[in-house]
């Protein structure tokens, strides 16, 4: 897809100190170790791990790979790109929105446009089958994540509270809150504060002090559009570069269309698309860390008449039970300035919600994030809340735009396997057929979010604002190859390796049993490296298979 | 224009490009001075007008710098092979949604006012707009049909997407925007760098 590839001076094969522009000269191209598809998250962490440990890793992944100084801009328009825009038809109850919203595309994946909030998961949220009689219980605990908690945090110095007040970890974290905080974040921390609720600069993957060559964060404010000075943690500027110094190989701008097998059931590795010509890449462990559209799109579509249904896919769970997370928005004007468009957006945060309380009328809860918003998104947002707002109602009502705060509610959304990733009729230029990605909410969905609603509204009142729009928006998106124990009603095990295809793993948030009611990029690269770590141990035993 | 005035009269948000990284620079500065012809790859004039028309009521300006830039930022999504990240099932592809749907919105109101849609007066225009926006105007003419609502949101959202990508407007709603490499510095309640749009300055 040249066309998608803005700028032709793009490298697409990386190793070592070599960059071409071409793929004659492949690194591994019959010997490889490990192919990862998608350098996004969890594709990142593992070249990384998996590649220091000496393994001869390939990483593919659909996008560029982009260079920040020169690819990124202080631009929410210009910057759409960083989101996976091919079309996908959406349908359900409540259609959720893709691309740039939760989707990557690129070196980076979506690391390169996340708010950067590392939260943990709460004990609570592996067993709320068992706890609250909701859901699914996960295959592993807590503990069983812990330790890859305090790895990643440490490895890319997350910036915390030396006191965090909820969950099971209460810091420290390995670098200081960020400090001073945006006004925005003051004002949630203001009305929070006189409502008795609890508050924190939250952990974020942002630089508070210089680190591994990468400056302090500047406040410039687009986090999600692109971070210029490399403050803020991705994998694109932390761990595939490391990946490549320890030997990876990184393919980039080629769509990988069809897993292979052979005769005994097993995966022998990828065709990959670049430029209109197909290519193979062969390797005795291939792991899919395409996310939660693309996984189970290419293992429907690399059905073949040993896997007639789709690889991996013997319960039927593969595209089942997607997940997103309720994220509506309120805006709330306040008499003196707020300017939504200065600092790291999301500077305050409570979780004082976040578990089950049965008074509340619903199961399970939510984080609350002061959220801060620059003028395309926030007029879009208003423009998309209803009650007649376009026209001179929205020009005026974006003339007080610096007169705005905004609060963002991260909610938990339960696993249902109606919501699903399927195949549609309609082919892409590859003539696969597009994802359909079908979402409804439930019941208990829709009174924890008007629960949230009406919590967020008093905290705008509460710091003397007066909550004006709500917007029904979703964050992140999560399940649809969900892990397990038990093979008929899950896709993998705990470590992400497919109950059906035995060198075949999947890694990325398509692995959530449960969708947790924080943001979940933390909780990937925690379980992207127990998975490297299981590879790593299991090498020799897993490659034979 | 409105009645309401911006709270920053004088605020000039070019006043500070020569701060921003030279790719920002580059894309903002475009914006600038869009001319319509001959670089357009989509649209036909006929079209365009159609378009002009349906966004100014839309963002309730007419400033045709900055409906040019809006036309042009609709002919690249268009003309470009980039996708739309996602689309309802029963919704036409984006470049036959947004002309079908103008084409229709001409004819359907030649029938009802003997005026195609961008010839009307500016209260017609509104009220036909008004009623797209509330799914009370439908599309159809004969066999052919585009879904109303889908085809208004898709012009209303993009458009305010570009508008509010546009200098000018970041200069009326004290947007200070682009800041790398230089960052900002006074972030907390009350406090703005001295490039920043001050309401002193009224």
């Amino acid at each position: 897809m040249p066309n998608k590839n803005e700028s032709p001076r793009h490298h697409i094969n990386h190793f070592n100190d070599y960059r071409y522009t071409h793929l004659n000269n492949r690194k591994y191209k019959d010997d490889a170790d490990v192919c990862i598809v998608g350098a996004g998250a969890a594709g990142g962490i593992l070249a990384y791990e998996l590649s220091k440990a000496g393994l001869k890793v390939v990483v593919i992944e659909a996008g560029p790979f982009w260079d920040p100084e020169s690819d990124f801009a202080s631009d929410e328009l210009s910057m759409g790109h960083l989101g996976w825009q091919e079309t996908r038809i959406v349908g359900g109850g409540h259609p959720i929105q893709l691309g740039h919203n939760n989707c990557g595309r690129g070196v980076g994946g979506g690391t390169t446009h996340f708010t950067g909030v590392l939260l943990r998961y709460f004990e609570s949220d592996f067993q709320t089958k068992t706890i609250d009689g909701v859901g699914e219980d996960w295959p592993i605990r807590y503990k069983d994540l812990r330790p890859y908690y305090d790895k990643i945090e440490k490895d890319i110095a997350v910036s915390g509270p030396k006191d965090f007040p909820w969950g099971a970890y209460h810091g420290p974290y390995p670098y200081p809150s960020r400090d001073p905080i945006s006004s925005n974040s003051q004002m949630f921390r203001i009305g929070c504060e006189k409502l008795g609720i609890r508050t924190v600069v939250p952990p974020l993957g942002i630089n508070s002090a210089p680190f591994d060559g990468r400056p302090p964060c500047t406040n410039r404010g687009f986090c999600n559009y692109g971070c210029m000075p490399n403050a803020k943690f991705s994998t694109l500027v932390h761990h595939i570069p490391k990946a490549i110094e320890h030997g990876a190989e990184i393919i980039s701008d080629s769509m990988v269309t069809q897993v292979l097998t052979n005769n005994q059931g097993l995966a022998t590795g990828v065709i990959f698309n670049y430029d209109g010509n197909d290519y193979e890449q062969k390797a005795p462990i291939t792991i899919l860390a395409n996310f939660v559209v693309e996984t189970p799109r290419l293992l429907l579509n690399s059905a073949n008449p040993m896997f007639p249904n789709g690889l991996a896919n013997s319960s039927g769970w593969v595209g089942k039970a997607i997940m997103v997370h309720s994220s509506n928005d309120v805006y709330g004007k306040f008499e003196d300035e707020i300017r939504l468009y200065k600092g790291t957006p999301i500077l305050a945060t409570t979780q004082e919600f976040y578990e089950t309380d049965k008074d509340r009328g619903f199961a399970r809860g939510y984080t609350l994030h002061a959220h801060g918003s620059r003028p395309v998104e926030t007029a879009k947002a208003i423009a998309k809340s209803g009650g007649g707002i376009w026209g001179s109602a929205l020009r005026n009502t974006m003339l007080d735009y610096n007169y705005y705060g905004r609060i963002t509610l991260v909610g938990e959304v339960l696993p249902n396997p109606y919501n699903s990733v399927t195949l549609s009729a309609e082919k892409d230029e590859y003539g696969l057929p597009i994802p359909h990605v079908t979402f409804s909410y439930g019941d208990n969905d829709q009174r924890l979010i008007k629960h949230a609603v009406s919590k967020m509204k008093e905290i705008i009142e509460a710091a003397g604002g007066t909550p004006e729009f709500v917007t029904t928006d979703t964050a992140h998106l999560m399940g649809g190859c969900r892990m397990g124990d038990d093979p008929e009603t899950s896709v993998t095990d705990s470590y992400g390796r497919t109950h059906d295809i035995a060198n075949l793993f999947i890694c990325s948030a398509s692995l959530f049993v449960t969708s947790g009611g924080g943001n979940p990029t933390n909780t990937v690269m925690a379980i992207a490296a127990r998975t490297a770590d299981h590879i790593i141990e299991n090498y020799r035993d897993i490659a034979k298979s | 224009m409105t009645e309401k005035h911006g709270h920053y009269p004088t605020f000039n948000v070019m006043d500070e490009k020569e701060y921003w990284d030279s790719h920002t620079q580059e894309i903002v500065g475009n914006r600038l001075d869009k001319k319509l012809t001959p670089d357009l790859k989509f649209f036909t004039i006929d079209e365009v007008d159609t378009l002009y028309s349906l966004c100014s009521i839309l963002l309730d300006d007419q400033r045709r710098p900055i409906l040019t830039f809006i036309v042009h930022h609709f002919d690249n999504i268009l003309q470009a092979n980039i996708g739309e990240s996602q689309r309802k099932a029963n919704v036409p592809k984006q470049p036959l949604l947004i002309r079908e749907g103008m084409e229709l919105l001409n004819q359907v109101c030649h029938k009802k006012y003997n005026f195609t849609f961008k010839a009307l007066n500016k209260e017609v225009k509104k009220k036909v707009v008004k009623g797209l926006m509330e799914g009370v105007f439908p599309l159809q003419d004969g066999k052919k049909s585009i879904p109303s609502l889908d085809f208004i949101h898709k012009i209303f959202y993009e458009a305010t997407a570009a508008y509010y990508s546009h200098p000018t407007v970041w200069s009326e709603i004290g947007y200070a925007g682009p800041a790398y490499p230089r960052g900002y510095v006074r972030t907390e309640l009350g406090l703005t760098d001295p490039w920043e749009a001050r309401r002193d300055a009224e």
